[in-house]
């Protein structure tokens, strides 16, 4: 940045929120190529994104998310998303449950990426908007995603463009017809049917703005819950549960 | 325990019917509780019966049963929902 504050900025749209970003931000491309390619969402409230020379590019993905997430006027869930032939899937979850892993894994499985962050519902129609980051993967899950790469020294995660795994989604708004309650245990993938419930719940509890409206977010989610098929899986390998969930969401 | 004859829904719940329960949002907290298929019925029966005698027969009805046999567990039911503030007692 510049010390009079004055150096190039970009405007994007994401979410419903219109954001301005430093020009050097797009140096990051092309992991962050997608996120430049716009919703077409009316922009919402305004946010300004500030970046250091130093900061990485995990640094950048984090205030981005941040930024924008906390202000869209959509309901944001954390979760990974992708798109069958039918619609929607969506796996709620916290930090640490592999959504990252799993939205590359559903990628590669065929199904088309949204976001391995946020599942972004109009709070009235309950239509998913795509937020499509990249993937920050630790070098661990490489192999297991066919990337063939060797990590740097030290490095902890890469960012890597939705694009490298398969399709993304480039639709508009587009209805949620699967809700994936997905837990790491055991050494098998096991799947099988779950509860509306639980999906409300695990929706809610993952939201990062119901507070904005928090009847309102539990009207949202209870009507994208109740027109959707609910899975529940237990799995330790994503690619395993990845493949299962393609076929199922294949057959109908 | 001490049981009202009738309760009403506190004000400020929104509630969300599913298929297999039913959610409650008390709005003064932002607490969800989510009920299964027979405290939902307690639920609802308590929101639209004029009494608990009422509310047992009912239920009794529904799930082919005697009310004494059910009136351990709906009053347990109905304690903890007015005890977290989902129900509140009427008194005539």
């Amino acid at each position: 940045m510049t010390e009079s504050g004055a150096e190039p900025r970009e405007l994007v749209d994401l979410l419903g929120v219109r954001l301005a970003v430093p020009a050097g931000f797009t140096r990051l491309r092309p992991a962050f190529a997608d996120l430049f390619a716009g919703d077409g969402v009316p922009a919402g409230t305004g946010a300004s994104l500030e970046l250091r020379p130093d900061d990485t590019a995990e640094d950048a993905l984090a205030l981005l998310t941040e930024a924008v997430v906390r202000r869209s006027p959509l309901l944001c869930i954390h979760a990974a998303v992708v798109a069958s032939d039918h619609g929607v899937l969506a796996v709620p979850g916290q930090s640490g449950l592999g959504k990252s892993t799993l939205a590359a894994a559903l990628t590669r499985a065929g199904l088309r990426y949204l976001s391995d962050e946020a599942l972004a519902l109009d709070r009235q129609s309950g239509a998913v908007t795509r937020f499509p980051r990249p993937l920050s993967l630790a070098p661990d899950v490489w192999p297991l995603l066919g990337i063939d790469a060797m990590p740097e020294s030290g490095e902890f995660e890469r960012q890597f463009a939705p694009s490298t795994f398969g399709p993304v989604f480039s639709g508009g708004p587009i209805a949620v017809t699967d809700i994936l309650l997905a837990e790491r245990s055991g050494t098998s993938t096991e799947l099988s049917e779950g509860s509306r419930s639980d999906a409300v719940t695990a929706l809610l509890t993952r939201s990062f703005n119901h507070f904005l409206d928090p009847a309102g977010s539990l009207r949202t989610a209870a009507t994208v819950v109740r027109s959707a098929r609910v899975w529940r899986a237990r799995y330790s390998d994503a690619t395993d549960l990845a493949e299962r969930m393609a076929l199922a969401l294949s057959l109908g | 325990m001490t049981v009202s004859s009738r309760y009403q829904p506190t004000e400020g719940i929104t509630v969300e019917e599913l298929d297999d329960g039913l959610c409650l949002f008390r709005e003064t907290d932002s607490e969800l509780l989510v009920l299964n298929h027979t405290a939902a019925d307690v639920w609802r029966l308590a929101d639209s019966t004029s009494d608990i005698g009422q509310l047992l027969a009912e239920l009794a009805d529904k799930y082919g049963a005697e009310p004494d046999e059910l009136a351990a567990d709906v009053e347990r039911v109905l304690a903890e929902l007015t005890s977290k503030g989902y129900l509140r007692p009427v008194h005539d």
